[in-house]
């Protein structure tokens, strides 16, 4: 009886130390599932786009991730999640200048001990670089302005302008 | 001294209103040439833009690049025949890589992938000005450095720069969107984008464009 007390106790223990072993494994899949599931923060759904699945696929496909890695990153992202609720915010521009600097610095704390490299500016631009150094990819608006008038109105303006006051202070020279 | 503020004041109401109307007179009569002198300016840089040096290639079977260009390289070759236009493709659409040509936005899949891919251009002459003159039939055709792809165009759209559902990114099938600033003549701020959707027609992957 008491053998197959002990027998029990191993394997309850084994059994712990496997289920905690498991419990803590986590993987770069794992981490891909969390970032592209929906979650629901101060009355709305936050949900990755189609978009950024596609970079998050092709970043992980060219640069791989670690076990320790993608725990790290995980654990950033619930505190980001935290931060962003216990604010009122539903979109970046509207967080205050203090919680977008702590976002900030959230990004830095991941490039500093992880081997992803990012950076997040105050305009909520993320740059994410490769292994290697190059960008990978500047995430911002969908929609780009990618209008050239401005330059012409620029130039035309700016001409004119140094014209019409050479003219006008040489009209008042002469009226003087 | 007010008598010389009042003095300045006038005079620089005086220029500001000759001014705006002579910009309005240039931009009526000289809009084309100065157009193309900025597009000049433009040119000139262009010896600064990046092709790719990678052997870059496509898993037919699987869709998907094996392996991907740089931020800023050029990857391909875009050419309308009914437009004629005939200009570089870069990776990425920041402000700094499409003045060089075409950016292809990051988040949208690449030729061959059968998904969604999104081409953004200045409306400038030798970019996207002439995009809004497209029919449906129209061919367009993306040389990549993989492959080179044929579309059909199938529909336009005038949406708002905000309106990125029109832009669907999805995996279900090959579609080709490009867009640029509309109206593609008009001065000042533009709220609105001039889109061009085609669909694939066919591929024929291996051969480097011609550089």
């Amino acid at each position: 009886m008491k053998k197959k007390v002990i027998v029990l106790i191993i394997l309850v223990i084994s059994l712990m130390i496997f289920g905690i072993t498991n419990v803590e494994a986590y993987t770069k899949e794992d981490l891909r599932e969390k970032m592209i599931k929906t979650y629901r923060i101060n009355g709305s759904e936050f949900k990755a786009s189609q978009a950024q699945i596609a970079e998050l696929d092709r970043y992980l496909k060219v640069n791989g991730l670690s076990d320790k890695d993608a725990l790290y990153i995980s654990n950033k992202i619930d505190e980001a999640i935290a931060l962003i609720e216990a604010g009122n915010a539903k979109e970046f521009k509207y967080l205050t200048a203090s919680e977008k600097q702590k976002l900030i610095a959230m990004v830095a704390d991941i490039s500093n001990n992880t081997s992803v490299k990012a950076a997040l500016t105050d305009g909520g631009v993320l740059t994410i670089y490769n292994n290697d150094g190059t960008i990978f990819t500047k995430l911002g608006d969908l929609i780009k302005y990618t209008d050239n008038s401005n330059y012409i109105l620029l130039f035309t303006g700016l001409a004119s302008l140094i014209g019409i006051i050479v003219f006008t202070k040489g009209f008042n020279k002469v009226n003087a | 001294m007010l008598k010389k503020i009042r003095g300045i004041v006038k005079s620089l109401a005086v220029s500001f209103f000759f001014s705006f109307l002579v910009i309005f007179v240039v931009f009526l009569g000289f809009k084309d040439q100065i157009n193309t002198m900025v597009s000049l300016i433009n040119k000139m840089v262009i010896i600064e833009a990046k092709t790719s040096k990678k052997d870059i290639k496509i898993d037919k079977v699987e869709k998907r690049l094996v392996n991907y260009p740089s931020w800023g390289e050029e990857w391909a070759k875009l050419k309308i025949k009914d437009i004629n236009l005939d200009i570089p493709v870069f990776h990425g659409d920041t402000l700094d890589i499409i003045k060089y040509g075409a950016g292809h936005y990051s988040g949208s899949y690449f030729p061959g992938e059968g998904s969604s891919i999104i081409l953004a251009a200045h409306n400038s002459p030798e970019h996207f000005y002439h995009l809004p003159e497209l029919k449906d039939g129209s061919e367009i055709v993306i040389e990549a450095v993989y492959g080179t792809y044929k579309y059909k165009v199938y529909d336009t759209k005038i949406i708002k720069d905000t309106d990125e559902e029109s832009l669907p990114i999805q995996t279900d099938k090959e579609i080709l969107m490009m867009y640029t600033c509309y109206p593609v003549d008009s001065l000042g701020f533009k709220d609105k984008r001039f889109v061009v959707y085609a669909e694939l027609v066919s591929e024929s992957v291996g051969g480097e464009h011609d550089k």
